[in-house]
């Protein structure tokens, strides 16, 4: 009797800790349509062309590439490669392809279709903007159906971490005689594919065959489908939350003014993590007088960046260095250390009288339209600028004037986003490097060329990281532009909407474990 | 009354070229290269960036682009999107049905507000009605559509929930779902043009209401009511017509700020896509189909003239 007593008090306290924990995480329920909400045109869908943010904010969930990141971690993890070796001498990368993945016309993924998407990729013909980031491929080849081997020209250490997006996300061999206009159609590995292209407006359905599994083993994605809808007013979009016609904002519009919004209203969570992008003050180093070093070492000392998080992110954020303060491997410097960056406008203009100029240096200054903080950035930098002996003046373009003018090289300066990268060779390299192919600021310097080509040659991470240390502190100082800050990533979403995670590289990917409570 | 109205449809032809070609020039005359937004941040590659120019034709001279454009038209091509590859008839197909229902739901709100205000406002005796009537379409015409149309989102569907947002069903499958999405949109983009037909109206009746026609009706004995109707309204109405044909017009056009409030895939929204895009063929259409409606509304417009007024004929 009294064992039985135990017996069933120990039965009662099992069922209560198991029934406990189910209350602290429900199931996913399977079902319902998830309603994205944001502010960009949803425009070309082919995802090696593709080059507005909105289209990967789609593309996310419908391709996927070799590697994935993890959305939490930014570690890399299997993706369509189960697995890969990296030859000793770092140049031939070996991966073995996960033989459960088909695409979405049923056909199934092997190694021929992985050359096929890195030959489209490189070919001058499909002008993809992803082109350069392969560049270091030299050849791949096809060592059975489910084993590729990519071979590079030269060490590139960042090389896995170029596998992980979208852009250069696995499409089948034959991809533009199978969907026709890869502009509008898509066929991916993805869970949910593209069934509707409407006018502000795509959805995308389940692909029922998706061959990733959660921890339960019940099969994703969650949901029926998912439906992102184009609302341009940042306004509109929060109302829109509000007022439960979408599940989730998120991207540009979903700011710290968002966040104010709408915090504390009951069925809505606030969701924010730091940024890898960052604000830059972009320097035309190739004009006098900023080909002057001392001229652009007084910008930094002008600059209070401080101030800046302060003003335009509402304390949201980091004061920029030249390594995300999220990349704790590559041993970022506290911004508070570097070189030039407490503000001191005394100390800039002597800088300015050394270097000889004329005070006040007239400097124009050219926002970027598209980010609504660009163009607050730049008033309050007038101010602070002209504190140091320099009178801004702002100058106000559309975006494709504003694209060919930083193209053409065509400014003093201007104030931009910059997409940023788990990994500091790609964070930095294309911008900065003297042969960068986007260093649209002239800028050229060979010991930071030195360092840089030194840090893409090391295999080693430890001995990388010192390499990024170094440079951290030589960019400081010689400035091919202004770091400013890391600012905090918003996204609202109501609470039904369960399992989503808001990640730094602002990845769609987390929808596919995302999933409505009813 | 055919052959005027055929006339008047083939002067649409001239019209809509000018239009054209002005806007084609105007188009390339702002910098900004298509080729470049195509090809976005990460690809410089000056190679590549002249290849897609020559794709688009954009490396030949302007008036070759313009007549190579003009002959594919005339056979009814209006070609490709050079930003997302989807064809502009289909563009334009989804695009316009949003954007006509709007104009035409908001001059249809405008003329039921507007016309028995300014009716009110014209024959009232009390000089405070008047006043108040005043400053309030004063009011309607001054405030920003961006500012109204978000007071509205806040107002009627966050906090009210009468209507929803962002929900803009097609009419053919539910009507009623249809007209109560399409309504806070229609509204906002019928307030400024309820404030000017109310003041029309009310100018219009303050000059019959002295007519030797009026006083002759009230000497008839007719009541306060059928002389206003019958007599003062009809014929305060003739220079109305003119000005809502003026705002049907605008609507078409006008429509950019509402649709973008509201998120409206119309032909506005189209049009400033296009222009940050430097779409310019997905422009010229949008242009040219605004154009060729504002032209057939001002057609309608001089139709109705004969309705209302017998003594006015066309030949």
């Amino acid at each position: 009797m009294k064992r039985f007593r135990i017996c069933a008090l120990g039965l009662a306290v099992l069922l209560f800790a198991l029934t406990g924990a189910q209350g602290q995480t429900p199931a996913p329920q399977r079902g319902g349509t998830i309603r994205v909400g944001i502010t960009q045109e949803i425009l070309n869908l082919d995802p090696h062309v593709a080059t507005a943010f909105s289209s990967f904010q789609v593309l996310d969930l419908v391709y996927e590439s070799l590697l994935r990141l993890n959305p939490r971690t930014l570690k890399l993890e299997p993706g369509l490669a189960q697995s890969w070796t990296v030859s000793p001498n770092g140049l031939e990368y070996t991966f073995t392809l996960r033989r459960d993945v088909t695409f979405h016309d049923g056909s199934a993924l092997d190694a021929s279709d992985v050359k096929a998407t890195i030959d489209r990729i490189l070919d001058p013909a499909t002008r993809s903007p992803q082109a350069s980031f392969l560049a270091p491929i030299g050849e791949v080849t096809i060592v059975n159906p489910f084993v590729v081997k990519v071979t590079l020209k030269q060490a590139a250490p960042f090389f896995l971490s170029l596998l992980t997006v979208p852009g250069r996300g696995i499409v089948p061999a034959n991809f533009v005689d199978k969907v026709g206009d890869p502009r509008v159609k898509t066929l991916g590995t993805g869970p949910y594919m593209l069934t509707e292209f409407g006018p502000g407006s795509v959805r995308l359905t389940r692909y029922e065959r998706y061959w990733r599994k959660d921890a339960a083993g019940n099969r994703l994605p969650y949901a029926d489908a998912v439906i992102y809808r184009v609302i341009p007013d940042p306004a509109t979009l929060r109302a829109a939350v509000r007022a439960g016609e979408v599940d989730l904002i998120i991207g540009f519009g979903v700011d710290i003014t968002a966040a104010r919004a709408l915090a504390g209203v009951s069925d809505l969570r606030i969701m924010s993590v730091p940024d890898l992008s960052y604000s830059l003050v972009g320097i035309n180093a190739g004009k006098a007088p900023f080909s002057d070093v001392r001229v652009r070492q007084a910008m930094s000392l002008a600059t209070n960046r401080e101030q800046i998080v302060q003003v335009v992110y509402g304390g949201r954020g980091t004061v920029g260095g030249p390594i995300p303060p999220t990349l704790e491997e590559w041993r970022p410097v506290p911004a508070r250390n570097l070189p030039l960056y407490q503000p001191d406008p005394a100390r800039a203009r002597q800088l300015l009288q050394q270097a000889g100029v004329n005070l006040p240096v007239a400097v124009k200054m050219m926002p970027i339209p598209t980010v609504p903080e660009a163009v607050q950035m730049a008033q309050v930098l007038k101010e602070q600028w002209a504190a140091a002996g320099f009178t801004v003046e702002i100058e106000q373009v559309d975006f494709a004037t504003f694209l060919a003018r930083w193209r053409g090289s065509q400014f003093d300066t201007f104030v931009s986003l910059n997409g940023g990268a788990v990994d500091p060779d790609i964070h930095l390299y294309r911008h900065i490097h003297s042969t960068g192919s986007t260093n649209v600021f002239k800028f050229k310097d060979a010991a930071i060329d030195q360092l840089l080509d030194q840090a893409r040659a090391t295999a080693d991470p430890a001995r990388r990281a010192e390499l990024y240390t170094r440079l951290q502190r030589a960019i400081a100082e010689q400035i091919p532009f202004l770091f400013v800050a890391y600012a905090d990533l918003f996204a609202v979403a109501r609470t039904q909407l369960n399992g989503f995670v808001l990640s730094s590289t602002r990845s769609m990917t987390p929808l596919a474990e995302s999933w409505l409570s009813r | 009354m055919q052959r005027y109205v055929a006339q008047r449809l083939l002067l649409l032809i001239p019209v809509l070229l000018v239009i054209s070609a002005l806007v084609f020039s105007l188009m390339h005359l702002i910098p900004g290269d298509p080729a470049q937004v195509i090809l976005g941040f990460e690809n410089t590659d000056p190679v590549q960036l002249e290849a897609v120019r020559r794709d688009l034709g954009l490396d030949r001279p302007v008036y070759v682009q313009y007549g190579r454009w003009l002959s594919r038209v005339a056979r009814g091509q209006f070609g490709t999107s050079v930003r997302t590859g989807r064809p502009i008839g289909t563009l334009l197909g989804e695009a316009l049905p949003f954007t006509i229902e709007l104009a035409l739901y908001a001059v249809l709100l405008a003329m039921l507000i507007g016309i028995p205000v300014g009716t009110l406002a014209g024959t009232t005796r009390s000089r405070a009605a008047d006043g108040a009537m005043q400053t309030l379409t004063l009011l309607g015409l001054s405030l920003p559509a961006f500012w109204v149309g978000a007071m509205f989102i806040l107002l009627f569907s966050v906090h009210l929930r009468w209507f929803p947002v962002l929900s803009y069903p097609p009419l053919a499958t539910d009507p009623l779902a249809n007209l109560r999405g399409f309504f806070l949109p229609a509204l906002t983009l019928a307030v400024p043009n309820a404030a000017a037909i109310a003041r029309m109206v009310r100018a219009s009746m303050v000059a019959v209401r002295g007519e030797e026609y009026v006083k002759a009706a009230r000497a008839k004995g007719l009541s306060e009511v059928l002389v206003v109707r019958r007599h003062m309204l009809k014929n305060a109405l003739i220079p109305v017509v003119t000005l809502i044909g003026i705002v049907t017009g605008y609507l078409l056009g006008g429509a950019i700020v509402v649709e973008q409030v509201f998120a409206i895939p119309g032909v506005g929204r189209m049009g400033l896509q296009a222009i940050v895009q430097r779409d310019y063929p997905v422009l010229q259409a949008v242009v040219l189909a605004v154009a060729g409606l504002f032209v057939l509304v001002n057609l309608v417009v001089d139709l109705i003239y004969v309705l209302l007024d017998p003594r006015i004929r066309y030949s």
